[in-house]
């Protein structure tokens, strides 16, 4: 058999053929563009402010927030064709200044026309698997505030979806709420946020799409139904009428606040 | 000939690269640690710094000055001093006796578990266990040497090539001191209790009484609610909070950050090895668990900054039943074989 005897030539013509071929090969990879999200807080028409007695439930409690901490998943954003791109992850939210890092969501997306976005308020099946004795976490276990998000009955799930706490005062007491939410007594108890439409936006590959979201944390507690802290206490983990209304007023809870395309 | 010498140039440019750290010995070689117990991975996020992975030489150094009278002013104290390896490297002392006999202000907090931690202090001073120890060291009512004295100490006792071997230099400095000693408290794990065996290990023999089943079901309902901050697994949350010891609270986090909403918060305390490290709290003003559970029950004072998992109108409200229960699941967070280490 003959030997192939090879020079600098024909090894630096391979080297270009197969440079060649690679960059052919993640052709697709120029068809990427970026998704940011951008999670904002209000309280009905106040920005976000912690540790301050500026709002007032309708259930008649002047009230402040302490802790805000919840989950994020099984987003998907609504293109321009009717068809739908699911991000399959999860977000996780700590809106105090030491967690300012939790902010932003950014995923790869493929380039194209969106007009929707839709998501869980909580964690969908796949990140909130109930677990027996010693079986692993569905999320990542290096993550202190993932863990502390532990929601101690594991036959429904992990993790609380949302801790949502603070004071209100009633009468010449001030007491403590906490709204915090999860599955119990087999109930999901996560809420689908439907699509919240949004301008036809096309995005090209390589530009960033941005989606500010802004949670309403009035809503839980006001709109449709009136959450009466008195009423509820708080212990509510395994009160699924508290939960129920927790589910039904957080629906509305979420609005796209604007979409802007950055290139 | 020019194109096989410009070849040649390139991978010579390339491999001249890729070592630039010529600091090191070339013998250096040290063992990665090894931990004596299993860890139950899934609840516990270790934290090892990446320019500071435990090795045997390391650990065994860190353990030798740990107990060294040789880092303090007139080798007076060691860290053993104040933080007892036979209690789980806690204090029985409400406030130890740091330089010249002056009385600490703060309890001793157990050094048991540091791998689990993100910050260190009661008040969060540190966010680094490097930090926090070279602090020590330097600090007047603690230690109150200065670091040109405490190297100069170190290579008259000919601790050189012990230094070498475990970090693969002669040089002794603040920060290689600072990692030996990290390195052997990172080491010490306590994770075999009674709970561990039950709850992790699947270890028949370690079955929870009635009435400690009955604490653990009280410890996680939200009538006890103790769960919320002390969190299954390492049984401390990497946060801080306000538990309504005073109606007027001490600065606590809030000397760190300046923030008004951080008056009063202190970090939480790891349960572990909890039936051996009396007394209780940041003051260490509590003698017993059961003087802790009164505390809870009944006396828990508002301020603005009280943590919201505590009851604000003035605690839980426990019958003596609940908290011998509470105390009896207490009770199986201690680890006997790592006690008796």
């Amino acid at each position: 058999m003959k030997a192939i005897r090879l020079n600098f030539f024909s090894i630096l013509t391979i080297l270009i053929f197969f440079s060649f071929l690679y960059s052919g090969c993640n052709k697709q990879k120029d068809e990427t563009a970026v998704l940011k999200v951008i999670f904002d807080h209000k309280v009905k028409d106040r920005n976000l402010e912690f540790y301050k007695f500026i709002y007032k439930a309708k259930a008649g409690y002047p009230y402040k927030i302490v802790t805000l901490r919840y989950f994020n998943s099984d987003f998907e954003l609504y293109k321009d064709d009717n068809s739908i791109l699911k991000l399959d992850t999860f977000h996780y939210r700590e809106a105090d200044k030491a967690h300012e890092y939790t902010r932003e969501m950014i995923l790869d997306i493929p380039a194209g026309t969106y007009n929707g976005f839709s998501f869980i308020h909580g964690l969908g099946d796949k990140y909130n698997k109930p677990i027996k004795g010693t079986e692993k976490h569905s999320l990542p276990n290096t993550v202190d505030e993932y863990l502390d998000m532990y929601w101690p009955w594991q036959d429904d799930g992990q993790y609380h979806y949302m801790k949502y706490e603070g004071e209100y005062i009633a009468g010449n007491d001030t007491l403590s709420f906490k709204l915090h939410m999860g599955p119990t007594n087999g109930n999901k108890n996560y809420i689908t946020i439907d699509k919240l439409p949004f301008d036809d936006t096309t995005v090209n590959p390589g530009d960033t799409m941005v989606i500010t979201l802004v949670l309403d944390l009035n809503e839980f507690i006001e709109n449709p139904e009136t959450y009466d802290f008195n009423k509820f206490g708080k212990g509510i983990m395994k009160n699924q009428e508290a939960q129920d209304i927790l589910k039904k007023n957080g629906k509305n809870a979420y609005s796209i606040k604007k979409v802007e395309i950055l290139k | 000939m020019k194109k096989a010498l410009f070849l040649l140039a390139l991978i010579f440019i390339f491999f001249s690269c890729t070592n630039n750290d010529t600091s090191v010995s070339k013998q250096y070689n040290p063992t990665p640690f090894q931990f004596s117990q299993q860890i139950p991975e899934r609840d516990f996020p270790l934290y090892i710094p990446a320019d500071n992975p435990l090795t045997v030489e390391g650990v065994e150094l860190g353990k030798d000055l740990f107990a060294n009278k040789i880092l303090s002013v007139d080798n007076e104290l060691s860290c053993t001093s104040c933080h007892n390896p036979d209690k789980a490297f806690a204090s029985n002392n409400r406030f130890d006796k740091g330089y010249k006999g002056k009385l600490m202000t703060k309890n001793t907090m157990s050094l048991t578990n540091l791998i689990f931690n993100k910050y260190f202090g009661w008040e969060g001073s540190h966010s680094s266990l490097e930090e926090a120890i070279l602090s020590t060291i330097e600090n007047k009512d603690e230690f109150h040497e200065n670091w040109d004295n405490v190297i100069v100490k170190l290579l008259d006792a000919g601790y050189a090539d012990k230094f070498s071997k475990a970090f693969g230099t002669d040089d002794i400095t603040p920060n290689l001191v600072a990692k030996a000693i990290a390195q052997y408290l990172r080491s010490n794990v306590s994770v075999n209790s009674k709970f561990d065996r039950a709850y992790y290990f699947e270890d028949s023999s370690a079955r929870f009484t009635p009435l400690e089943t009955k604490g653990y079901e009280l410890f996680l309902s939200e009538k006890g609610d103790c769960f919320h901050c002390h969190r299954v697994g390492p049984f401390f949350d990497n946060r801080f909070h306000n538990n309504g010891l005073d109606a007027h609270p001490e600065k606590g986090l809030a000397h760190v950050t300046n923030e008004a909403s951080d008056i009063g918060k202190f970090k939480t305390g790891s349960l572990r090895n909890i039936a051996i490290t009396a007394p209780y709290m940041h003051d260490g003003r509590f003698k017993t668990l059961k003087e802790v559970l009164d505390f809870y029950s009944d006396h828990v004072n508002y301020s603005s900054t009280l943590d919201p998992n505590m009851n604000h109108e003035g605690g839980i409200y426990l019958e003596e039943d609940e908290k011998e229960a509470i105390i009896a699941f207490l009770n199986t967070l201690t680890d006997e074989k790592y006690l008796k280490k």
